[in-house]
C-alpha cells in the first residue's frame, strides 16, 4: 500500500494536535530549600468534567483536590480543578512520571534538584527534562538565538504579544517568517530521523546491503526536493537507497516506517501544558519566561522536544549570613594585625 | 555652710600629701604596659613572616572570591531582564479560560474537526473568529447598555 509522503502529513497532524480540545493544564512547582516540592495542578475546562487518569501530568486521588468555577463578563462559565501534593523529593515526582499512563504516555520526563554550597551563598537548581522523541536536527543548530526565544515561548504569551503595541512588527518580522522556518526545520528533522533509522537498520541487517554513505549524501538532495515535490514514500526511499529498493524490501520498509511512527508518537500526540516554578531565595537564571510578577513559565508541547532534549531549568540563591560574618571578622582581624604591625614598626 | 568651711579648714591644716607617688606611677605604667602586651599577644602572628603573608594572601583571595561571586550573580540576574514578558499568572489563566471557551465552540460538533482541508489554518482562523465574535458581542452589549442608560437619563431630565 502506498502512503503519501508521511512527513508532511505528520507535520500537519503535529501542528493540529498542539491545540486539542481537552482541559488546559498549568502545573505550578514550589521548590523548597531542602528539595521538597509542592506541586499544584490547575485544570481549566468549559464543563465540570475532569478525568484525572487522562491528564497531561501524573495526578491521582492522593492529591488534595478542589474545584471552582468562574463566570466571565460574557456569562460563560469555566470550571477549574486544583490539585495539590507535597513531594519530599524529586525522586517521588520521577516515580510518578515513570508509572504515568495519561494523555502523554510516551513522553519521557525527569525532574532534577541540586543544591550547592558556595560559602557566601547556597545555589539551587531545579529542572524538568523531556527526552527527545527522535534523532533530528536540534533547534540550536537550525534557528537563530532570537528565533529560539520565540520558538520556545508559550503560545499564550505569543498571543499576548500579538495584542501588544508592537504586534504588527512582531508578527511580520518574527512570527510569520518563523512559521516557515519551523516547517522547514520539521521537514529536515523528520528526514534526518528517517536517514538515521535507515542507517541503524543497515547496521543491524548487513545482508540488505544499504550504502550508508550514499544515504547521507542524498539527504541534502532530498531535503530540497521535499519542499517542491509531493513525494511518496517509495520515491523518498528509492532516492535514498537506489531505485527498486522499496519494492524489493517492502516488508522491511513497512517495519521500520512503523517504528519511526512509533518513535514520533510522543511528540505528535503530545497534549501540551504550562509549567511554572517558584524557587527558594532570589532567582538568578532560567531558560523560561518571566512574567510581570517574576514567575517563571514554560510550555511543554511536541515541537519543543521533537529533536532534542527539552530541559526547563531555573536557578536561585540564598545568602549565608553566618558566612558573611565569619569572613568579615577574619578579614578585619588580618587587616587590624597588619595595621598594628605597621604602626608598631 | 559653716560646717563645710570647718571641714575644709581642717583638711588644709592637716596638709594631705601623696606618700607613695612612685608606686602609683609604677602601677599606672604597669597597667598601660600590660594592655600593650595583650595587643602584642593578640597580634603575635604578625611577627611570623610566613604566617603574616599567608593570612594576608588568604584575605585577598577571600575578598576577590566575594567580589567575583557578586559580579557573576549580578550579571546573571541582569540577563534575566531579557526573558521578561509583560503578562502575569492571572492573565495566563484568563487566556486559558478564553481558549477553553473558544475550543468548546469549535468542538461542539465533533464532525467539524475533519471538515477543513487545511486543518491548522482552519483551526487558528476559527479560534480567531470565535474570539473576535465574542469581543464584538461584548462591545455590542456595552453599547446597548450605554444607550439604555442615556435614554433613562434623558427621561429623568425631561421629567
Amino acid at each position: 500500500m502506498k502512503r503519501k509522503a508521511s512527513i508532511f502529513i505528520l507535520m500537519t497532524i503535529m501542528i493540529f494536535l498542539s491545540s486539542c480540545g481537552g482541559p488546559d493544564a498549568l502545573v505550578v512547582n514550589m521548590v523548597g530549600e531542602d528539595g521538597t516540592v509542592q506541586r499544584k495542578l490547575i485544570l481549566t475546562y468549559h464543563a465540570d468534567e475532569f478525568d484525572l487518569s487522562d491528564c497531561q501530568v501524573p495526578v491521582d486521588s492522593t492529591w488534595v483536590i478542589s474545584k471552582s468555577f468562574d463566570v466571565s463578563e460574557e456569562g460563560d462559565t469555566t470550571y477549574s480543578l486544583t490539585a495539590i501534593k507535597e513531594f519530599d523529593s524529586v525522586d517521588e515526582i520521577n516515580h510518578d512520571y515513570k508509572t504515568y499512563k495519561g494523555t502523554n504516555p510516551g513522553m519521557i520526563r525527569r525532574a532534577y534538584f541540586e543544591k550547592k554550597f558556595r560559602w557566601f551563598n547556597n545555589l539551587y537548581r531545579y529542572s524538568e527534562k523531556v527526552s527527545a522523541a527522535l534523532v533530528g536536527i536540534p533547534p540550536g543548530d537550525f534557528f537563530t538565538e532570537e528565533e529560539i526565544d520565540y520558538l520556545y515561548m508559550p503560545e499564550k504569551l505569543t498571543d499576548a504579544l500579538l495584542e501588544g503595541p508592537d504586534s504588527t512588527k512582531i508578527s511580520e518580522e518574527i512570527l510569520d517568517p518563523l512559521e516557515k522556518r519551523k516547517e522547514e526545520w520539521l521537514g529536515k528533522s523528520l528526514l534526518r530521523a528517517l536517514v538515521v533509522k535507515l542507517a541503524d537498520t543497515a547496521y543491524a541487517n548487513p545482508e540488505i546491503g544499504i550504502d550508508t554513505n550514499r544515504l547521507y549524501r542524498k539527504e541534502e538532495e532530498l531535503t530540497s526536493m521535499l519542499f517542491f515535490d509531493d513525494l511518496e514514500e517509495e520515491q523518498i526511499l528509492d532516492t535514498l537507497l537506489g531505485k527498486g529498493f522499496y519494492q524489493d524490501n517492502s516488508v522491511l520498509v513497512e517495519n521500520f516506517l512503523s517504528e519511526i511512527e512509533k518513535e514520533l508518537g510522543p511528540a505528535f500526540e503530545a497534549d501540551s501544558y504550562l509549567l511554572q516554578t517558584f524557587m527558594p531565595g532570589e532567582l538568578i537564571a532560567t531558560n523560561g519566561y518571566l512574567d510581570k510578577e517574576g514567575n517563571v513559565l514554560w510550555e511543554v508541547d511536541g515541537e519543543k522536544f521533537l529533536s532534542s532534549d527539552y530541559e526547563m531549568w531555573i536557578e536561585s540563591k540564598t545568602s549565608n549570613p553566618w558566612a558573611w560574618m565569619v569572613t568579615g571578622a577574619f578579614v578585619l582581624f588580618v587587616v587590624s594585625g597588619l595595621l598594628f604591625k605597621a604602626f608598631k614598626s | 555652710m559653716e560646717e563645710l568651711d570647718k571641714i575644709l579648714r581642717r583638711i588644709r591644716e592637716s596638709k594631705p600629701g601623696m606618700e607613695s607617688r612612685y608606686e602609683l606611677r609604677e602601677s599606672i605604667m604597669e597597667k598601660v604596659h600590660k594592655r600593650a602586651n595583650y595587643l602584642d599577644y593578640f597580634f603575635a602572628w604578625t611577627d611570623v613572616g610566613w604566617l603574616r603573608k599567608s593570612l594576608a594572601f588568604a584575605s585577598v583571595i577571600i575578598v576577590l572570591f566575594f567580589c567575583g561571586q557578586q559580579v557573576f550573580m549580578t550579571n546573571r540576574i541582569d540577563k534575566l531582564e531579557k526573558r521578561m514578558i509583560s503578562i502575569n499568572t492571572d492573565n495566563i489563566l484568563q487566556y486559558q479560560r478564553e481558549n477553553v471557551m473558544a475550543n468548546s465552540v469549535l468542538y461542539r460538533d465533533a464532525d467539524r474537526k475533519t471538515l477543513a482541508d487545511s486543518i491548522k489554518v482552519a483551526t487558528d482562523d476559527l479560534l480567531d473568529l470565535v474570539k473576535s465574535y465574542r469581543d464584538l458581542q461584548l462591545k455590542y452589549e456595552n453599547v446597548q447598555n450605554e444607550a439604555k442608560q442615556e435614554k433613562q437619563e434623558n427621561r429623568k431630565q425631561k421629567l
